[in-house]
This record gives C-alpha cells, structure tokens and sequence, in this order.
C-alpha cells in the first residue's frame, strides 16, 4: 500500500490531537433492509489529495443497527511532535465506502470540525441476514413446531424450509438432529438460547452456508 | 480549656505515628473532599481534576453548565503510535458515548455552548503526574491560584526541564505554544511533549507512606517529607490545611510545624484554614513537616470521619495532601469507676495528699452530641440473659443528681478537664449539718464539692496491667474533689479513674425524679 504525498508531509509534521469528529447513520441496502456488517470506512480528502481513510464499527442501539465512525483530527499550527496520522478540521469526507463500494448519502458529508457530530444516512451494500434462530417455520414465533419442523424435514421428508439458518438451532453452521433438540431443549428444558441472531428478528452477524430466502423478519 | 499534654502522651503519640503512618493503607481517599472551581469560555476548554470526583457521572457534574461534549484523551499504550478520545455528548444519541465516568487526576477537553463557572466536589487523591516520552500528553500541572508559577520554574527540576521539549495551552479559542516565561494558570490542562518518561515532573514531591494521613486514637502526629528540588535561592513554604468541603470537618483540628523544630507546640498553626509559612534555604531541597491531629469535643454517634485538605506551596508549583480524622470520642454513655486512693487534709496533717484507704466509687458520664457532659447518679443498662432483655440499674453513690460538668476533651482523651460541683445547702437533706444538731435547725454550713476530671493525666496510683494498644474507646485520668464546709479547712480527695464506652443503645440515664 502506498501512502500519497500529503501523508507524508503530515508525518513529518506532526501535530496536537484535536477532539474526534464523529459520523453515524443508518445504512439501508437498495431493498431497504439494514446492513449491520461489512468493512466501512469514511474517505477524507484534503483538496484532492488522500488523507486517511477512517473506519467505521456497526452497533446495535435503540433497536436499530447504526454506523459510527470516529476520524481522528489534528492540529495545523506546526507543533512539533510523532503524531501527524489525523486529518485536520476543514477536510472534507468526500465518500462513505462499505466493502469497497462508495455508499450512496442521504445529506451532504460535512467539513470536519473537532468535536463535531453529524448523521449521515445512506443507502447501499448488502443487507444483512435478518431472522430468529429456532424459527424453523418462519412464523415469527419459536414453539414445539419450530424444532419438530428441523426434524420433519431431515427425517421425515418434509418440504425444506424458506431459512435454514433460522433452523440452524445451535447456530454451528450445521444442520442436524442437534438444531431439533437444541430448540426444545430451550423452549421447555431450560437450556441455553439460541446464538446470535437469537431468538428474536435480528441481523446475523457471521452467517453461514445454510441459505435463508427472505422471511418474516425482513 | 486546659489543654495539658503528658511528655508520656506525647512520646507514645509519636511511636504510634512512627509505628502506624507507614504502614496505613486507606485514608487519603476517605474524607477530605475539596471544591475544584473551573471558569468555562464558550468553545473548548481544557480543564484538570485533581481530585476524584465525588459525582463520577458525567452528565450530573455538568449539569449547572451549558456544556455540549466532553472528551479525555487516552494516551498510547505500548506499541501504538497514537493515542484516543473517549467522550461523552450532551444531546447525541447515547451509543456514540465512551466515556462513562469522571476519573481523577485527568484532564478533560470540554466544549461549552455557552460560558459559566464548573464546581466539582472532588476527594483528595495521590498525584498521578507521569508524563510518557514520544508523544503529547494532555496534563495538569500542580499550580496554586494565587501566584501561579511560570513554565520554566514549574519544570525547574534538572531532571524534567530537559526532556519537556514543547507545551501548549488553550488560549482564545486557539492552541499557542507556553513559552518559558509565561505563567501556568491553575486548573488547566496543557498538552505537553517530552522527549523520554518523566516519572514525576511536578515541583514538590509528597512522601507521606503508603496510604496517606489518617489520624485515630492512636496516630494524632504524622510525618510529611517534602523533596522541593533545588534551588539558588531561598523559598518560602506554605502549609495551608483547608476545611474540607463536605461541611463534616471541625476547624482547628489540625497543627502543622517544621519537623526541624520539634512537636508541634500547642496552637501552632491555628488549625484549619491558617497558613503556616517555612523557610526553606537555598541549599536545602527536603522539608519535613509534622501534621498534628486532635479533635475538638464530642462527635455525635454515627457522625463521618472528618477530613482537611492540606495544601503546599511552593513559589514553584503546590502539591495538595488529604488527611482523615477518625474521631475516636463520640456521643454516648461511659462507665467506670473512680479509685480515690489519696486525701489531703490540710488541717490534720499540714497539707499535701496522703494516701489513704482507697474507696472505689463507680462514674457514669454522660457525652450528649450537643450540651454540656454530665455526670449521672443512675443509669439503666439493657442487656440479654437466658434469652430475655433485663435491665439492670447502675448506681453512682457519689452522685444524688446529675451533676452538668463544663470544660472541654481532647478528640483523643489524652488531654481536657471536664469540671462540675455540687452546692449542699444546711437543709438539704444529704447535708450532715442538718442532722448532726437538730432536724429543725435552720443554720448550718453549706457543703461545696467540686469535682474536676483531668483526662489523660498519669494516675497517681500503679496503673492496671493490660494491653496498651487496648485504648479505644476509654478514657483514663485523675479525679478530685474538694469538699468545703465540712472542715474549716477543705478536705481533697483524688484517685485514678477509667471509663469504657458504652455500646450505642444499651445504657440510658434513668429517669430524673
């Protein structure tokens, strides 16, 4: 990876840090889903010359799925010093870039001021995996049905339902006799809940080969 | 008030302070509670707490000011090349937050939408001064408000003013760089660049033991030394102890001196909110100061610790100390017994005491949280037996009524008067004139005792065998009385005393007929 001229200069004069400006969001993928997962970054530029290239985190808060991207800043007084990595207030972020596609924004990206808290939506990537694990059925309910429809369908020749990975009961990436007795082993005996997505409409966050065609969830 | 100290108290109040100080591990944090003042502009501020703040939540400490966010930066850990903020915002949603409490002995950047004045209550905590070489720390010198040392004399010490390579300060809304001659201002924060680990970059350096200073019963002296550097000139030293600011701290507890000059004497230093000054010589770059404690009359049960801030001084740079008062002496009942073991009878045998017969006579004192002490004729002590609550009722013979004393105790029981007497008129009943002539006989002699507790003075009989360190919570002395009207000359009695305290809630005075 090379490195443009105007990160070189910076490193050579390094400055005080500056407060981090902050950009948050939400992410929709062209269907309106939520995308909670992939690697984001904010691009800041400096006229046309290439800063850095800050990333970004998704979290989940308020029931939603946001991004949040802190962009370290500096100075650009001349102080002498090792830091010289930030960009400085007056950069501008020029595109939001999410596994390596530039994101299409609902507003304007802002200058970058220390301190600084903006939102910017945006539309793009793809959504994430969204539904309940254990919902083997896809009736947006987890009961009895739920793990005896794992077992229908690997023993019984049932019809193979719309999510697999919702029938992915232990969440291992595998489906077996085990997602059956997982899910009632939770439902009426106490056991552990299903990993992440859980039990509840949520978006996976590492899925697997299974397949889920879009459900209830979504 | 007699304030009459033993060379016996003294000396062991020292040995407790040698034995104990040095190896304490609570005490700084406990009680001693400041007020940090901040003046905040519109826009960015960089503010230091020195001490722990007593409301660690961000949004509650902020909350009288129009603040917008507020940021602490972390510095680099081993390995990284850069340091990060954490921060907290006013009006973002609560996701965006990393920074979940206020910490001490931090610097803060804060954006303010509007200007005000910052309060934190904070406890006085150990400096944390450490400045990493290699990369910009944001840092908070130890500077007094009231002449404020300049840059180059705050990092005067050889050991620093060679390796701080650049400082810079927030100035009107701009960052410029301190020059050596420019003067630090107290409670801001500058971002400072070393060019290797300075372990300790303030001015004056604080021994005081592992934990701090915290006086009891047993330690009332501390030792403090102070390493002020070098310096071509002579210096003046200010000790200053401040009322802490939690409103629990009695004024005037607390007496500073040179530790050059002995003890500290009695009144030295004024107490609480008395500047003490010391000359420190040119040539001389240690100081040590004796803290001395004693609390003033009695805590009500259940009452705080109490603590003073102590403030240091240099024309250089000021280092501030908490100090913790556990009040040893507090409200209640205490019980025991008077062993009257000497009589002076001036008329019989040319005066000075002679010992006699001892008579044991039992004392029940009385400590309320607010009037006078008193000595009680009775009092009703509840305690368990085969299951059962019993009270029991415990006579003081010498006492036909509660008798108020006045004077005052020391904190620790090692030095006071508490003094009282009782006036037998010729027709009171327990008066002996009354009935030695005639029932009806109207004239007679009025009967004066007074009674005088000298707490802490040495028993003029041989003390009891038992533990030394068992003194907490008794209080020892010599008990006199003169009884005048019986004899033409008075007669004085006097013996050793000790009185226990009462567990809180098992002893009342019986009722007053």
């Amino acid at each position: 990876m090379s490195f443009p001229t105007a990160v070189v200069v910076l490193a050579l004069f390094a400055e005080l840090p500056l407060p981090d400006a902050t950009l948050y969001g939400k992410i929709r993928s062209e269907g309106g889903l939520p995308v909670a997962t992939g690697a984001l970054k904010a691009r800041v530029r400096r006229a046309q010359a290439l800063v850095l290239e800050a990333p970004g985190a998704f979290v989940e808060a308020e029931g939603e799925f946001w991004y949040v991207i802190s962009i370290p800043l500096e100075t650009n007084i001349g102080a002498p010093g090792p830091s010289g990595v930030g960009a400085r207030e007056g950069d501008v972020v020029d595109a939001l870039i999410l596994d390596g596609a530039t994101l299409q924004l609902a507003s304007a990206l802002p200058t970058l001021a220390a301190g600084a808290v903006t939102r910017v939506d945006a539309t793009g990537g793809t959504a994430g995996l969204i539904y309940a694990r254990g919902d083997c059925t896809g009736d947006l309910s987890l009961n009895i049905t739920d793990g005896i429809n794992v077992l229908n369908y690997l023993f019984l020749g049932a019809a193979t339902p719309d999510c697999l990975e919702a029938c992915d009961g232990d969440g291992n990436g595998n489906l077996n006799i085990t997602d059956g007795v997982f899910i009632l082993n939770y439902l009426f005996l106490g056991g552990p809940e299903p990993p992440a997505p859980g039990p509840e409409c949520n978006v996976d966050p590492e899925p697997s080969q299974l397949g889920c065609e879009l459900g209830p969830c979504a | 008030m007699s304030t009459r100290r033993s060379r016996r108290s003294t000396a062991a109040a020292i040995l407790a302070a040698a034995l104990c100080v040095t190896s304490r591990t609570r005490g700084l944090e406990a009680a001693a509670i400041r007020e940090e003042v901040f003046a905040i502009a519109a826009g960015w501020n960089l503010i230091h707490l020195s001490g722990d703040p007593v409301t660690k939540d961000p949004r509650a400490a902020l909350s009288a000011i129009d603040w917008t966010s507020l940021w602490a930066w972390v510095p680099p850990s081993t390995g990284q090349s850069r340091g990060r903020w954490a921060a907290i915002h006013r009006s973002q949603p609560a996701f965006l937050d990393t920074l979940g409490t206020l910490v001490g002995s931090t610097s803060y950047a804060l954006l303010a939408a509007s200007p005000g004045t910052l309060r934190v209550k904070t406890l006085v905590v150990p400096r944390h001064s450490e400045l990493r070489g290699g990369a910009y720390e944001l840092h908070g010198p130890a500077v007094p408000s009231s002449s404020p040392p300049t840059l180059s004399r705050y990092f005067s010490r050889p050991d620093v003013k060679d390796h701080v390579t650049a400082v810079y300060e927030l100035a009107a809304g701009a960052y410029r760089r301190v020059q050596a001659a420019d003067i630090l201002r107290a409670g801001a924060a500058y971002w400072v660049l070393a060019d290797q680990d300075v372990k300790e970059p303030d001015p004056i350096r604080v021994r005081t033991g592992l934990g701090g200073i915290t006086f009891d019963s047993q330690v009332t002296l501390a030792e403090v030394e102070l390493d002020v550097g070098t310096s071509t000139q002579a210096r003046q030293l200010t000790v200053r102890a401040t009322p802490s600011a939690d409103g629990q701290s009695t004024a005037a507890w607390l007496r500073i001196s040179p530790a050059d000059e002995g003890l500290p004497p009695e009144g030295m230093g004024g107490g609480a909110g008395t500047d003490v000054t010391i000359d420190v010589p040119a040539d001389q770059s240690r100081v040590r100061l004796f803290l001395g404690a004693e609390s003033q009359g009695i805590v009500p049960a259940g009452s705080p610790d109490q603590g003073v801030v102590v403030e240091v001084v240099l024309p250089s740079g000021q280092a501030v100390l908490g100090a913790e008062l556990i009040p040893p002496i507090r409200q209640g009942i205490w019980i025991g017994d008077a062993t009257l073991g000497e009589v002076e009878r001036a008329g019989v045998h040319g005066g000075g005491f002679a010992p006699a017969a001892g008579l044991t006579a039992s004392l029940i004192l009385d400590m309320p949280a607010t009037g006078q002490p008193r000595l009680l004729p009775c009092a009703q002590v509840e305690a368990q037996r085969d299951g059962r609550k019993r009270t029991y009722r415990l006579e003081a013979v010498l006492f036909h009524a509660p008798l108020p004393l006045t004077g005052t105790i020391s904190g620790d029981g090692s030095s006071g008067v508490l003094a009282g007497s009782v006036r037998l008129p010729p027709d009171h009943p327990l008066n002996p004139y009354r009935h030695r002539y005639h029932p009806e006989h109207g004239s007679g002699y009025d009967i004066t005792r007074s009674i005088e507790l000298r707490f802490g003075e040495s028993a003029p009989v041989a003390p009891r065998i038992e533990n030394p360190l068992a003194t907490v919570g008794v209080l020892s002395g010599v008990y006199e009385e003169e009884i005048a009207g019986l004899t033409p000359e008075p007669i004085r009695v006097r013996g050793a005393f000790r009185l226990r305290q009462t567990a809180e809630g098992t002893v009342a005075p019986c009722a007053t007929p």
